[in-house]
C-alpha cells in the first residue's frame, strides 16, 4: 500500500463516478464505467488483493461493459430531459437523503479502524477484558491455566481454554483442543485467545478466524493461494450457491428475452 | 492535529462514503432505468472497496503463502466475500438490463416517469 | 452487428480468439498457486465468445457456438460442482461431509484430495460462468429483426 498512490487513484475514481453520473449520453457513461472499474481494479491489487483486482478487471470491466453496450444496442442511447414537475423535484430531495446518510456515516468513522492497522478486530484480535494479574501470572509462565481465567472467560461468555504457551515475556496464547478427535479433524490445539500484560492488569483478547486461516490452511490443504482454498474448500458451500446464482441469472435472462419458438 | 491525523489515515473510508453516495444519489434522483443500473454498479464497488480496505495491512504482502516468509500477509477473508459479490453483482446487473429490455419492448421507453404514466393511461 | 464487414477486426479477432482462451485455461488450471480460478477463468472464456460475437456479427456467431450445447454446459458446470460434493458424501461414510474434498476416491493423501478437489469444482464454475457469460450476451444482443433470414 502507497497512500500517494491510492489517494491519486481514489480522487480520479471520484470524478470518474460523477462524470458517469451525470453525463446525459448513456453509451459515454458506460464508457466511463468501465475505466472507473478499470481503476478499481488497480486500487485493489495495489492493496494486495490481487484475486479481486483480477476478478474486476474481468468481470467489472469486461463482461459489465459489454451487457450494458449490448443492452443499449437494443434500447435508448440518450437520457431524455425530464419535464414534469414531481420527477424534477427528485435530485434536491436525494441530495438531501444522501447528506442525511453522509452525515452519519462520518458520525461513526471512530470505530473504523485506521487504514493498515495489523491489530484490527477484522485483521487479528478483539479486546474482551482485562483482569487482575497478581497470582495468575506464575501459573501462566509454567503453562497451567489459572481458575481465575478459566471462571473470567466463561464469565464473558466464551468457551474455556484447555492449555496456554508462553510466547515472550508478558505474552500468552490460550488454546482449545478440539473434544472431537476424528481422523481428519485436525485435533491439534488451536489458538483462541491471547493474553497481555500491561503494568499490573491482563489483556485478553479474542484471535480472530483469519488467524487459524492464515497459519493452518496450506498444511490442511496444499494450496498456496489463501483465497482459493478459502473459496473452494472452507467457504464450499457459499460458493455452490453462487454458482448456482450465476446458473440462474442466466436462466432469468433466457426467460424473458428468448422468445424466438425455438431453442 | 490530532483531527488532521484521523481524516488522514482513513482515507479509504472517506472515498468509500463519498462514491457509495454517488451511487445512491444516481439510484435516486435519475429517472433514467439504465443511469439507475450505473448508480448501483458504483454502489456496488464502493462497498467493495471498503471492505477490501479493512483487510489491507501496513507491511503486508499478497495472501500467497510463501515458503519460509515470516511476516505478515493481507487478510484473504474479506477478498472471499468480495470475490463472490463480484459475480453475484454482475448476474444481478444481467437479469436487470434483461428486464429493461423488456420494459422497452413492452413501453417503447426506458424512463421510469413514462413507464408509470403509460401503466396508468392503460389502465384507465 | 451490421452486415458489413471488417477485414481488419475479423482477422484480428482471429489471431486474439486462440489466445485469449488458452489464457483463460491457464487462469482456471492456476488458481490453485495464483491468483485466478474458475470464475476469472470462466469471464475470459466467455468474453472471447463476445469478442467473437462483435467481430463476425450474432447471426454467425450462433452457427458457430450452438445455443443448445450452450445451454447444457450451463447446467453441466453447477452438476460437477454438486456431484463433487456429493461423491465426498457418500465415499465418506460416516462421516458426513458435504464438499469435504479430502473423501474423494483418490490415490493420495488426504490434504492432497483436498487441492485436487478444488482444481475440479474450479473447473465446474469455469464451465458455468462461460457458457452463462456467452448465453447473456446472446440474449441481450439479439434483435428481432436479425432473426428473419435467419435460416435454421
Amino acid at each position: 500500500m502507497i497512500p500517494s498512490i491510492d489517494i491519486a487513484l481514489l480522487s480520479i475514481i471520484v470524478v470518474l463516478a460523477i462524470v458517469a453520473i451525470t453525463v446525459k449520453d448513456l453509451l459515454a457513461a458506460t464508457m466511463v464505467l468501465g475505466v472507473y472499474s478499470f481503476l478499481m481494479a488497480m486500487v485493489w491489487v495495489e492493496m494486495h488483493s490481487v484475486d479481486v483486482g483480477f476478478t474486476e478487471a474481468a468481470v467489472g470491466a469486461g463482461a459489465t461493459t459489454a451487457f450494458l453496450i449490448a443492452a443499449l444496442s437494443r434500447t435508448a442511447r440518450h437520457e431524455k430531459e425530464v419535464t414534469d414537475k414531481k420527477t424534477k423535484r427528485l435530485p434536491a430531495v436525494a441530495l438531501v437523503f444522501i447528506i442525511l446518510l453522509g452525515v452519519i456515516f462520518v458520525y461513526i468513522a471512530e470505530d473504523i479502524p485506521a487504514f493498515g492497522d495489523s491489530d484490527s478486530a477484522p485483521n487479528k484480535y478483539v479486546k474482551l477484558f482485562s483482569m487482575d494479574a497478581d497470582e495468575i501470572e506464575n501459573d501462566l509462565n509454567q503453562g497451567i491455566v489459572p481458575e481465575k481465567l478459566i471462571g473470567s472467560v466463561k464469565e464473558a461468555g466464551f468457551q474455556a481454554p484447555t492449555g496456554v504457551i508462553n510466547l515472550r515475556k508478558g505474552e500468552w496464547d490460550a488454546f482449545i483442543i478440539p473434544e472431537e478427535t476424528t481422523q481428519h479433524f485436525y485435533p491439534k490445539e488451536q489458538k483462541y485467545y491471547f493474553i497481555k500484560k500491561e503494568g499490573d492488569k491482563l489483556d485478553v483478547y479474542r484471535y480472530s478466524l483469519i488467524v487459524r486461516w492464515v497459519e493452518e490452511g496450506k498444511e490442511e490443504t496444499e494450496v498456496v493461494n489463501m483465497v482459493t482454498y478459502g473459496l473452494a474448500d472452507y467457504r464450499s458451500y457459499d460458493t455452490l450457491g453462487e454458482t448456482a446464482v450465476i446458473f440462474t441469472a442466466g436462466v432469468s435472462v433466457i426467460l424473458l428475452l428468448r422468445r424466438r419458438g425455438k431453442l | 492535529m490530532e483531527w488532521i491525523t484521523e481524516i488522514l489515515e482513513k482515507y479509504n473510508y472517506w472515498t468509500f462514503i463519498i462514491i457509495m453516495l454517488i451511487g445512491l444519489y444516481g439510484m435516486i434522483a435519475k429517472d433514467n432505468l439504465i443511469k439507475k443500473i450505473i448508480g448501483l454498479s458504483i454502489f456496488q464497488t464502493a462497498i467493495f472497496l471498503f471492505y477490501v480496505s479493512l483487510a489491507d495491512v501496513i507491511g503486508g504482502t499478497e495472501p500467497i503463502v510463501i515458503e519460509g516468509y515470516t511476516g505478515l500477509y493481507v487478510n484473504p477473508l474479506p477478498h472471499v466475500l468480495i470475490l463472490t459479490a463480484i459475480v453475484v453483482s454482475v448476474a444481478t446487473l444481467a437479469v436487470a438490463l434483461a428486464l429493461i429490455i423488456r420494459i422497452h419492448e413492452e413501453y417503447g421507453t426506458i424512463e421510469e416517469r413514462e413507464v408509470l404514466i403509460k401503466e396508468r393511461d392503460a389502465a384507465s | 452487428m451490421s452486415k458489413e464487414r471488417d477485414v481488419i477486426i475479423e482477422t484480428v479477432s482471429r489471431l486474439m480468439i486462440p489466445f485469449i482462451q488458452l489464457f483463460a485455461l491457464y487462469v482456471i488450471i492456476h488458481g490453485a498457486g495464483g491468483p485466478g480460478g474458475g470464475f476469472q477463468g470462466g469471464v475470459i472464456f466467455g468474453s472471447s465468445f463476445v469478442l467473437f460475437i462483435i467481430a463476425f456479427g450474432i447471426t454467425a456467431a450462433r452457427k458457430k457456438v450452438s445455443e443448445r450445447v450452450n445451454t447444457a454446459l450451463s447446467a453441466l458446470g453447477v452438476s460437477i460442482y454438486a456431484v463433487v460434493g456429493l461423491l465426498c458424501l457418500i465415499f465418506g461414510l460416516g462421516a458426513a461431509q458435504y464438499l469435504n474434498y479430502g473423501y474423494l476416491p483418490l490415490p493420495v493423501h488426504f490434504e492432497e484430495r483436498r487441492a485436487l478437489g478444488m482444481d475440479f469444482v474450479e473447473i465446474g464454475i469455469g464451465i458455468t460462468v462461460m457458457a452463462i457469460v456467452t448465453s447473456i450476451f446472446f440474449d441481450l444482443a439479439w434483435k428481432e429483426e436479425e432473426d428473419e433470414g435467419d435460416s435454421e
